[in-house]
C-alpha cells in the first residue's frame, strides 16, 4: 500500500479535493492522491472566474493529465472569492505542491454545515486504503 | 487478464499496470511526458508481446493474402514489409496490419484487440487456398526500440551494422542469444526497430538491451507514451481512427490500397468510397486555446458541428493539446479554423497538415 501525504489539519472529499476552512472562507485544492493518479503530471487546469457561483458536489473545473481529464467538485456551496492564477498558468505548481502553492480556489460559504459532510484526515486515509 | 513474460519486470520497475485489449500492460513507469521525450531525444524500449503475430505458410500463401490485404504484396522482395488493411466487403477496416515477406512464409502482425477476430477471419477466408495459418503470438514475442539512438544501441548489442537496413525491410540476425527477425519499423514517428524472437529468449534480450543502452539513455516506455508518440506522428489507432465502419479512404490512407491489383475483399466498396464526393476525412489539429481535447468530443466550424475527435491528448513535444478527428470533407483542409467542444465550451483549434510531428532526417 502506498503512503500518501494527507495533512491532518484539512478536510477531504471522496472526489479527492481538500478544503481548509476559516470562519467564512474555504480554500480548495486537490490531494496528493489525486496528483499521483495523474501520474504526477498535470498539464492543464481550468478554473472558474472570481465571483462565479459553485455548488456543493458539482463540477467547478477540470484538471488534465496527459492522457485524461478529471473533474473538480466543489466541497461547499458559495461564491468564488479568489482563484490561484499562477497555478492555472503553470499547472506543475499543483503537482509539486498540492496543499500549499497549488491551492485552486477560495469559496465564500453559504452554509458552514456543508463542511460536516467532508472527511477528516484519518477517515480519508482509511477511505484510500479501502480503495487500494 | 493475459500477462506478458515481462509482467513481473514491469511491476518491479514501478510500471503502473492497466488493462489493454485483455492484457495487463505498463501504462507508465515514470511520467508520460518524460518517457515521450526520451523516445524523441534518445531511445525507448517497448514490450509488444501483446500484439498478434500470425504466420502463413503453404504454396498459395501469396495469392491468399493478396485476396485479404489491400496493399500489393507482389511488390515485395524477400525481407520486405507492407502496411495495409484487412477490410470487410463494405470496405470497413477489420484491422490495420503489417505483412512481412520471408522466403518461405508471410507473417501478419495484427493489433492485440483484433488478434482473435483476425485469426478467425483469416481461417474463414482460407477455403480453396492451400495455406497453413499458424498463430505464433505466444511462441514468438516482440519488442521495439525506438528513437534516434536505436541504431547505435542495436549495433553494439548485435555486433552488426543495422544502419544500412532500409525502412520497412527486415533481416534475420543473431541478436544476443536469439535468432531474431529485426525490422526497421515502428509506431512512434522515430527511427527504430521491431524485434521478434522465440519467447524463451525475450526476457534475457530485454535485460540485455537495457544493459547495453542504459548509459546512453535507453529506458522502458509504457503504453501512455506510445499513444502520445503515435498521435503526434498522426498514425491511426484501431478502435479510435479505424473500425469496421470506417474505410481507409476516409482515414486518408489510400496509398495503402492498390486498386490496380487483382480482386481483394472490399475492393469494390473502396473504389466507390475513393470516388465519393461528400464524406468525412481524418484530419489532425492543434489547439490554439489552452485546453486538452479528448476522444469523442465534437468538432465545430463557426459553432456548427462538423465532426468528432477520435484521439485527443496533451502533446509533450508541442506542449499543447493536439488530436485527430473525422470532419466533413469540405471543411478538412489544413489551416481551417475549428473549435473543439470541451466541457460545454468551445475552444479554438486549427487543422494542420499531417503529420504534426516529423523527425529530422539524420
Amino acid at each position: 500500500m502506498t503512503e500518501y501525504d494527507i495533512p491532518s489539519d484539512l478536510l477531504y472529499a471522496k472526489t479527492h479535493e481538500w478544503a481548509k476552512a476559516t470562519e467564512k472562507e474555504v480554500t480548495v485544492g486537490i490531494t496528493s492522491y489525486a496528483v499521483i493518479q495523474m501520474d504526477k503530471e498535470i498539464v492543464n487546469i481550468e478554473l472558474p472566474e472570481k465571483g462565479a457561483r459553485v455548488k456543493k458536489g458539482e463540477s467547478f473545473g477540470v484538471v488534465d493529465s496527459v492522457k485524461a481529464a478529471f473533474d473538480l467538485y466543489a466541497p461547499v456551496t458559495g461564491e468564488v472569492t479568489d482563484v490561484n492564477k499562477p497555478a492555472s498558468e503553470r499547472p506543475e505548481i499543483v503537482a509539486d505542491s498540492p496543499y500549499v502553492q497549488g491551492w485552486l480556489i477560495k469559496i465564500k460559504m453559504n452554509d458552514p454545515n456543508d463542511l460536516n459532510d467532508l472527511m477528516k484526515a484519518a477517515d480519508y486515509k482509511n477511505f484510500l486504503a479501502s480503495h487500494e | 487478464m493475459k500477462r506478458t513474460l515481462l509482467n513481473s519486470w514491469h511491476k518491479e520497475h514501478k510500471g503502473r499496470m492497466v488493462e489493454f485489449a485483455d492484457w495487463e500492460m505498463p501504462l507508465v513507469y515514470t511520467s508520460i511526458s518524460e518517457e515521450h521525450n526520451i523516445v524523441r531525444q534518445k531511445a525507448g524500449l517497448f514490450d509488444l508481446s501483446h500484439m498478434g503475430r500470425i504466420r502463413v505458410k503453404g504454396p498459395d500463401r501469396m495469392r491468399y493474402l493478396q485476396r485479404l490485404f489491400t496493399n500489393d504484396l507482389s511488390e515485395l522482395v524477400d525481407g520486405g514489409i507492407h502496411y495495409g488493411f484487412f477490410c470487410n466487403p463494405q470496405g470497413g477496416v477489420m484491422d490495420d496490419v503489417t505483412i512481412y515477406k520471408a522466403e518461405d512464409y508471410l507473417m501478419a502482425v495484427v493489433n492485440a484487440c483484433n488478434q482473435a477476430k483476425i485469426l478467425n477471419w483469416m481461417k474463414t477466408n482460407s477455403s480453396g487456398f492451400n495455406v497453413d495459418i499458424e498463430d505464433t503470438s505466444i511462441s514468438i514475442l516482440m519488442l521495439a526500440i525506438q528513437g534516434p539512438l536505436s541504431v547505435e544501441i542495436m549495433n553494439e548489442l548485435a555486433d552488426a551494422d543495422f544502419s544500412a537496413l532500409k525502412k520497412y525491410r527486415f533481416t534475420v540476425r543473431q541478436i544476443y542469444r536469439a535468432k531474431a527477425v529485426v525490422s526497421r519499423t515502428g509506431y512512434t514517428g522515430e527511427d527504430g526497430f521491431e524485434i521478434y524472437c522465440g519467447s524463451m529468449y525475450l526476457p534475457a534480450l530485454w535485460d540485455r538491451f537495457l544493459d547495453v543502452g542504459y548509459d546512453r539513455g535507453l529506458r522502458p516506455i509504457g503504453l501512455g507514451a506510445r499513444d502520445t508518440l503515435r498521435t503526434e506522428a498522426c498514425m491511426p489507432l484501431y478502435g479510435n481512427e479505424l473500425d469496421e465502419h470506417t474505410t481507409p479512404v476516409e482515414a486518408g490512407l489510400e496509398k495503402f490500397i492498390k486498386f490496380s491489383k487483382p480482386d481483394f475483399i472490399g475492393k469494390q466498396a473502396l473504389t466507390l468510397a475513393s470516388q465519393a464526393e461528400f464524406s468525412r476525412k481524418l484530419i489532425c489539429f492543434e489547439m490554439l486555446d489552452k485546453a486538452v481535447p479528448r476522444h469523442g468530443q465534437t468538432v465545430t466550424f463557426e459553432g456548427e458541428p462538423i465532426g468528432r475527435v477520435t484521439t485527443g491528448t496533451f502533446s509533450p513535444t508541442f506542449k499543447k493539446g493536439v488530436g485527430m478527428a473525422y470532419v466533413d470533407q469540405v471543411k478538412s483542409t489544413p489551416d481551417t479554423p475549428v473549435e473543439i467542444e470541451i466541457h460545454d465550451k468551445l475552444f479554438k483549434a486549427v487543422i494542420r497538415p499531417r503529420p504534426l510531428y516529423k523527425r529530422r532526417k539524420s
